[in-house]
């Protein structure tokens, strides 16, 4: 049985060959299966989002292959990726992206449409989804009327749409304050253990990290591998002084 | 299905309001001028599309219908004998001069036809009869020439190049290119009426015969009149089409006008949806990311295109056929068959998607990493 998701040698050069080069990616190997509930830490620059993005097939890598299910997304042609999007992986970031003009149901609903649920069957699957994030009541919101733990409620029900097997999320907490952002990880770690399903997350935030089955550290493109422990400890205590201490109540 | 494209649409009300005044402006304006090119190049061989002749002998290198000049009637009588003539017919259109009850003169053309068969004579009539112009002096004036005229009625005498004339009847839609109203009499009458002396003519109508063609008919004649220009009736119609409309400059001209109305929308639709796609460049973003294809996305864009063509078209219509009203109570009529209307909402259509093309051009280009950040 292939891994779920599975990095081999991947790197991902940005500008390769000019005098603006970025290896922002450098030969990095991963494994993980499903069920699974992951951060990815590191510092600013350290190349986190491209590596998400490298995971979510927005983009692909300048060498290495990264595979879904055993199924190698790095080949595949723009015009297949969406079609492995659609299916396979959801996705939740930081300034939660809604559709301002559509209501709460209606940006599940929409996402649905793109994934090939249409008609009634659409809007009642984004009622259960609003339901499983605990919004019944403020479905028929616009985002201008929600709260940022309301919005973040919202993408997390549209990630969840089509039942993708992999939730990608980037900075989920980052705009929201640590009450909210405590029950929006509460509510992704959930469905990581009851739905099986692999949360994948960027974050900066060492607050979270007792949520995680799985802790990666990335620091200059390369990840440091889990024998490592030395530089995983150095790189987490440089993490941690760079983030304010925890608000009261946040460890609870 | 949720519908981003019409729900963004009418999210941004001014855009979407400065997007159809661009649409109404280029439909208003492609409308008229589409229009008034139309009716002029109706107007251009008007009476020579409703003669019932098959050939028409003018002066030799007439430019068109409208400039005709006067020969010998000898012409007639020589066609007359033409092998595979069914009948041959003086025909007069020539200026003279109309005036007014209340005083002051007007530019009239006088057109005299023979009574007994009607050929070239006035299609519509709305008042009297026609058959009366065979009597002395009796003409017929187009009703919407009556305010240039001077305000007759019929029964009133009026003078044409200082004859007494009786206004017995009125028409509809005879209108000549150059708009100077058409006074219709007998031939009789208006050689009286005009500059010509008798024994001469404008031009001659021929029938063919049955049995034989009009190519054929029209090589004889020419052959038998070698001082004149035999043309069959389509050839003279769009000789005086042609004249108008590409020598003059003045078809040009208002086809150059629909096309600033084309380009101007175009420009104004298209800035409009392109403001609204960077506006909403990370939505578009968020859906490819989760998973829409580009297909799907130019859809939302050519959506927005196609519902803005269809209010726009709707709304400037309105507008364009108010501005139409006004100008035929002004005395210029615009022509507006349906035909012309499905064209002008067929190039909105194009107009309206052709100016989504840099949107889409846009979206093309948009960097993964937009939905990633804050």
């Amino acid at each position: 049985m292939p891994p779920l998701l599975e990095l081999i040698d991947v790197t991902r050069i940005y500008n390769e060959g000019s005098s603006s080069e970025v290896i922002a990616v450098n030969h990095v190997n991963l494994r993980i299966d499903t069920g699974r509930f992951v951060i990815l830490m590191g510092p600013s620059g350290s190349g986190k989002t491209t590596l998400l993005m490298l995971l979510g097939g927005l983009l692909k890598p300048t060498s290495g292959t990264v595979s879904l299910l055993g199924t190698e997304i790095s080949r595949l042609s723009e015009k297949e990726l969406p079609y492995v999007r659609r299916r396979q992986i959801g996705f939740i970031f930081q300034g939660f992206n809604l559709f301002p003009a559509l209501t709460a149901v209606e940006n599940v609903e929409a996402t649905l449409n793109v994934k090939e649920v249409r008609g009634q069957k659409a809007e009642q699957q984004a009622k259960v989804l609003l339901e499983k994030v605990g919004l019944t009541a403020r479905m028929h919101h616009l985002p201008e009327d929600l709260s940022g733990g309301e919005k973040q409620r919202v993408a997390v029900a549209r990630a969840l749409a089509g039942e993708p097997p992999i939730i990608l999320a980037d900075e989920p907490t980052a705009a929201l304050d640590s009450k909210t952002g405590r029950t929006i990880i509460g509510l992704l770690k959930e469905l990581s253990q009851r739905e099986n399903r692999l949360v994948f997350m960027v974050s900066h935030d060492n607050r979270i990290l007792d949520y995680a089955d799985e802790i990666l550290y990335m620091n200059d493109g390369m990840l440091l591998s889990h024998e490592d422990e030395e530089a995983s400890d150095r790189l987490r205590k440089q993490i941690m002084s760079s983030v304010p201490p925890p608000v009261p109540g946040w460890a609870e | 299905m949720v519908s981003i494209a019409r729900k963004n649409l009418f999210r941004d009300k001014l855009r979407f309001v400065i997007a159809l005044v661009g649409i109404q402006f280029a439909v208003v304006l492609i409308t008229i001028q589409a229009g008034v090119f139309l009716r002029f190049l109706v107007n251009a061989s008007v009476l020579i599309d409703h003669a019932h002749a098959d050939i028409w002998i003018t002066a030799r290198n007439l430019s068109n219908f409208e400039f005709g000049r006067a020969y010998s009637d000898k012409v007639y009588y020589l066609a007359q004998k033409v092998n595979g003539v069914d009948w041959a017919e003086k025909y007069m259109l020539t200026f003279s001069l109309w005036k007014r009850p209340s005083g002051g003169q007007e530019s009239v053309e006088l057109v005299g036809f023979d009574p007994e068969t009607m050929n070239g004579s006035p299609w519509q009539v709305i008042e009297g009869s026609l058959y009366d112009v065979k009597y002395l002096d009796q003409v017929m004036v187009d009703e919407a020439d009556l305010a240039r005229l001077g305000n007759p009625r019929v029964g009133d005498y009026i003078e044409v190049r200082g004859k007494k004339a009786r206004i017995i009847g009125l028409t509809r839609g005879a209108k000549s290119f150059t708009q100077t109203p058409f006074v219709f009499t007998s031939f009789e009458n208006a050689i009286r009426m005009s500059f010509l002396s008798r024994g001469q003519t404008v031009y001659v109508l021929v029938k063919v015969a049955p049995g034989y063609t009009v190519p054929d008919v029209q090589r004889r004649l020419q052959e038998v009149l070698p001082d004149n220009d035999v043309y069959t009736r389509q050839q003279f119609s769009n000789k005086s089409r042609r004249y108008w409309m590409v020598s003059t400059g003045a078809g040009l001209a208002l086809l150059a006008s629909a096309l600033m109305g084309l380009v101007i929308g175009t420009i104004i639709v298209g800035q409009t949806i392109y403001a609204s796609t960077i506006e909403h460049i990370k939505e578009f973003g968020t859906l490819k990311a989760i998973g829409a294809s580009n297909a799907d996305i130019y859809l939302i864009i050519i959506k927005q295109a196609l519902i803005n063509s269809v209010i726009g078209f709707s709304t400037g219509m309105i507008i364009a056929l108010g501005v139409i009203r006004l100008m035929r109570q002004g005395g210029l009529d615009v022509l507006m068959p349906w035909q012309m209307m499905i064209g002008i909402f067929a190039v909105t259509v194009m107009m309206c998607i052709s100016s989504s093309f840099i949107s889409i051009f846009k979206i093309t280009r948009i960097d993964p990493a937009l939905v990633f950040k804050s």
